[in-house]
């Protein structure tokens, strides 16, 4: 087969196999960066501590402790 | 912050988007000069033209073990010691581990055509092979969890040792007899072995791959620094909801008990998030 084509299978392979993995590492850096790009707007709408309520006042008629 | 544009492009800034450009354009005047312009090998027929992508791949491995490794060893020097230097080294070793494997793919290709076999245990190509295994073995020690400053040493100590693989595989082909071929390029005190449009080509393989780890590592910083974020933001974040959650127990009116252990019942109401973040994004 290589003799036929000279080689040219051979260096297909070869640069495809580059392509396929350096390309898919840059896929994967790509894709782990927008997953966490998504995580930090979702915390910064975390909704935020509450002031805490006013101390209810005591039913009329019924003394404190 | 602009979350809306942090999400289209998280890691992307003007440094990114130059040398980005600059590795599309080499790619392509690469693929034209390797591919079309360069002539075939009297020997290797045109197989040769694998040699744009094999040494330079093995380059650029190399290089991120070495970033790694000197990274590494600023963060155990006491006066340099960072943890920015640990998520460097970090960054580094992972460029290079995928370098190292299109390396030993592309070489491996080459080897079916010029030996016959798809691989065999010359010393090169099995230093070749564990300096992989180490740098997996070190990239699944950053894995680990438990204190980042004990573990940032120990993984620091570690690349150090992974390192020393790195000058035993490139010198495996003079201290052995090896089926791999020697040097091509850089013989001390002998010319090139290739010449004309296949040494130009060669020397831009350099170049282009060096511009693309770049690439690579910038954006694999930024996913370090927005790693960092998550962590310091969502450690506040949970903090802050804690706090939320105890100051809302306060009164009797509600039945649920205080969080055990939270020890923030009662106390203040919490600020935002971004009020009760500690300043600087580093640690």
């Amino acid at each position: 087969m290589s003799a036929a084509t000279g080689g040219w299978d051979y260096v297909a392979g070869g640069y495809g196999a580059t392509v396929v993995l350096l390309g898919g590492y840059v896929v994967l850096l790509r894709r782990r960066a927008r997953v966490l790009a998504r995580h930090l707007p979702a915390l910064a709408s975390t909704p935020t501590a509450q002031e805490p309520p006013a101390a209810q006042e005591p039913p009329a008629g019924q003394e404190p402790g | 912050m602009n979350y809306k544009s942090l999400s289209a492009r998280p890691t992307s800034n003007r440094a990114t988007v130059v040398v980005g450009g600059l590795t599309l354009v080499g790619l392509g005047v690469l693929l034209v000069l390797g591919l079309v312009v360069s002539p075939p090998d009297t020997v290797q027929g045109e197989t040769v033209r694998l040699i744009y992508i094999h040494p330079a791949s093995a380059t650029m491995a190399y290089a991120g073990f070495g970033l790694c490794a000197l990274g590494s060893l600023a963060y155990l020097w006491p006066r340099t010691r960072s943890l920015r230097w640990d998520r460097f080294a970090g960054a580094s070793a992972e460029v290079g581990v995928a370098f190292c494997v299109t390396c030993i793919v592309s070489g491996s290709i080459w080897g079916r055509y010029s030996w016959g076999v798809w691989w065999t245990w010359d010393a090169r190509l099995t230093l070749t092979a564990l300096l992989l295994a180490v740098f997996l073995g070190y990239l699944a020690l950053r894995r680990t969890g438990g204190d980042p400053v004990g573990r940032a040493k120990r993984c620091a100590v570690a690349a150090l040792c992974c390192f020393l693989v790195v000058p035993v595989d490139h010198e495996a082909t003079n201290w052995w007899v090896t089926l791999h071929q020697k040097d091509t390029l850089f013989r001390i005190g002998k010319a090139p072995l290739i010449h004309g449009w296949q040494l130009t080509t060669m020397l831009l393989s350099f170049v282009v791959f060096g511009l693309l780890f770049t690439w690579m590592l910038l954006h694999r910083l930024g996913i370090e620094a927005l790693e960092d974020r998550i962590e310091e933001e969502g450690y506040v974040w949970a903090i802050a909801e804690r706090r939320a959650e105890g100051v809302a127990q306060v009164p009797t009116t509600g039945p649920r008990r205080p969080l055990p252990g939270s020890g923030l019942a009662g106390g203040p109401a919490a600020p935002t998030m971004r009020a009760a973040m500690p300043p600087g994004e580093g640690r």
